[in-house]
């Protein structure tokens, strides 16, 4: 068979699996072991391939970040210091129009650096923001667009699961991942504020339910507002945290491992410090843990073995020479590849988006001349997007299901969020044209 | 496909508490790998003495929790998939959706069978060569109790996947609740 006609089989053959709900991890096993039997005839090969994946790839002192900031990120959401970060930036941010919708991304912002999951990011501040933004005369579709908009920074702002995952399978360092996401995180919650009090001002009706803030009248005005002393004592936690995860990160005094450990145990001491942690509690957060980790790093040790069958196979090669043959050019590839994410988005979660692309993709960004760091922050923003789009935004599900209010549809989710997916295309499009935003740092 | 809720009324009640004892292991080993991580940081700029081998444990650590977690994240429904088409398929066609799910477990068990089948003569070879990990003399890590645990994940994963077919079987036909 031509190098072709198999590669489109396998891909054809995974895809097919996938979309049919196969479990993710099991169908890239299978596709790989009987891809890697036929290319080779040879059964035994295919066997030692697949436990060296299972076992010597996925020992890895890289892969020990994942249930490390797993951890760090629930014993934080447990914690209330969302809702502390949110406090503070409401009180900061009081004067400014749609406020509070600022002090929500703001929040997410700072949040996104403890935190390494969308969805962690998406239940704490739908519990904390959405009600205070009804109180206070916002529309509840708008007030849950901008939690499920904005806990998409969870990713994009270091520490963050989607880099590392991508760092492993394009195989590029995690630590400078993590760096150059930061610019471009920061880019995107500022296009964020700005669209909010664009809209603030210019289109209110979109922003603020005018017959709720009637009935509210001059008693929304009355705002409580934290003092000094209470601020300082709200920001204390999560400012030191995020100097210590960050700093040390950026210091170049951790490693990503040893960031994630000490993240994770400086949570464990706050939560402590906040009496928010019983026995039981831990148990439950360690066991969370757990529980997120391994359908993680099992999919992980999967496509460990998915993108070795493809490097067999030399699958990699031979969609880059047709790509290249198209005369697509680099950013015609990109576009293309863009476009695919963002339709994949629509099925599948971020995590398996990654799995099934990076493998194929990375090597041809690579002879495009792309830089991985580079090409790795795009991904991550378009699968982001992904999470906001129907039919299947996992986070606007997470955002549903938390705030538990039928009042509140899934569609007008999706149409509050519809502001935010326009930032992020913008800003996505910015990245893709000014490498240096994200290279800069690192 | 959770079937840890309705277990004590099945007849693998045992195997899934065998299961939770395993995940419970793996879960006390990530709060073990923090506090190594610390301590070696700690160690290492307040007092001038780096734990030796952490690192490497840490990676070796990695494959542990993931074996030791597999048969209670399968049974527990921890397992990614793409819900959708199949969520549409079983509000039209709750039988193919059953017969769907039930070959979906199949391919899995046999899949994790293999992987079963190729870590055991590791662990043979690993018991019969002493194999270690670290450095001689410096720390030595032995290597056949992480391939022990390789071996006991993939047979409780494929047990996992096993068992989940009689508990789809049992369930309502008109159950269409989502599976993951």
């Amino acid at each position: 068979m031509s190098d072709l006609g198999f590669t489109a089989l396998v891909i054809g053959t995974l895809v097919l699996l996938v979309l049919m709900g196969m479990h993710i991890a099991v169908a890239l096993l299978t596709v790989a072991f009987v891809g890697m039997w036929v290319i080779r005839g040879n059964f035994d090969l295919a066997l030692q391939m697949m436990y060296m994946s299972a076992y010597g790839g996925i020992s890895s002192y890289i892969f020990a970040t994942i249930p490390l900031f797993v951890l760090m990120g629930l014993l934080v959401s447990i914690s209330n210091i969302g809702k502390d970060t949110f406090d503070v930036a409401e009180t900061l941010l009081r004067r400014v129009a749609g406020g509070l919708g600022v002090a929500t991304v703001a929040a997410n912002a700072v949040f996104a650096a403890v935190t390494g999951v969308s969805i962690a990011s998406a239940a704490v501040f739908t519990k904390v923001a959405v009600p205070e933004m009804a109180n206070h005369g916002y529309r509840k579709a708008f007030a849950a667009g901008t939690v499920a908009g904005s806990s998409v920074l969870g990713m994009l702002v270091p520490p963050s699961l989607l880099l590392i995952v991508y760092g492993v399978l394009a195989e590029e360092s995690i630590g400078k991942l993590f760096i150059a996401g930061l610019i471009p995180g920061v880019i995107l919650a500022v296009g964020f504020v700005a669209m909010i009090v664009l809209l603030a001002i210019f289109a209110p009706r979109f922003v603020f339910d005018f017959d709720r803030l009637k009935e509210l009248g001059e008693a929304r005005r009355i705002q409580p507002v934290l003092t000094g002393k209470q601020l300082a004592g709200k920001s204390l936690p999560i400012v030191a945290l995020v100097l210590l995860v960050l700093g040390g990160l950026y210091a170049g005094f951790f490693t990503p491992t040893e960031a994630g450990g000490m993240g994770a145990f400086g949570a464990f001491v706050i939560a402590l410090m906040r009496r928010s942690l019983t026995p039981q509690r831990m148990w439950q957060v360690l066991r969370e843990t757990g529980g997120v980790s391994i359908s993680i790093l099992i999919l992980l040790i999967a496509a460990l073995f998915y993108s070795r069958m493809l490097a067999m196979a030399g699958v990699p090669m031979a969609i880059s020479d047709l790509v290249l043959d198209a005369g697509l050019g680099p950013y015609g590839f990109l576009a293309l590849y863009v476009l695919i994410v963002l339709l994949m988005g629509m099925i599948l979660d971020s995590t398996s988006i990654l799995l099934v692309m990076i493998p194929i993709a990375a090597p041809i960004a690579t002879d495009f001349g792309f830089d991985l760091i580079h090409f790795g922050i795009i991904t991550v923003i378009a699968v982001e997007i992904g999470l906001l789009t129907p039919p299947f935004g996992i986070s606007i599900f997470t955002v549903k299901s938390t705030l538990n209010d039928e009042s509140v549809s899934v569609e007008s989710i999706f149409g509050g969020v519809l502001p935010y997916v326009a930032v992020m295309l913008f800003v996505l499009a910015l990245i893709a044209a000014f490498p240096a935003l994200t290279l800069a740092l690192v | 496909m959770s079937i840890t809720n309705n277990a004590t009324s099945s007849g693998v009640g045992w195997f899934v508490r065998f299961a939770d004892l395993l995940a419970a292991l793996g879960t006390f080993w990530i709060f073990v790998l923090m506090t190594l991580v610390v301590a070696d940081v700690a160690g290492r700029n307040f007092f001038d003495t780096p734990l030796t081998g952490v690192a490497e444990f840490a990676g070796l650590s990695v494959a542990a929790i993931v074996f030791l977690q597999l048969g209670a994240g399968i049974l527990g429904g921890r397992m990614t998939r793409a819900g959708f088409l199949i969520d549409l398929i079983g509000r039209r066609l709750p039988r193919l959706r059953l017969a769907l799910d039930v070959v979906y477990a199949l391919v899995g068990c046999v899949i994790f069978a293999l992987l079963t089948y190729s870590a055991w003569p590791e662990l043979v070879q690993s018991w019969q060569s002493d194999e270690f990990y670290g450095v001689r003399g410096l720390y030595m890590l032995p290597g056949w109790p992480f391939r022990t645990l390789a071996v006991i994940g993939a047979a409780m994963a494929t047990l996992a996947y096993l068992f989940l077919i009689p508990a789809l079987l049992r369930r309502e036909p008109a159950d269409t609740t989502r599976a993951s």
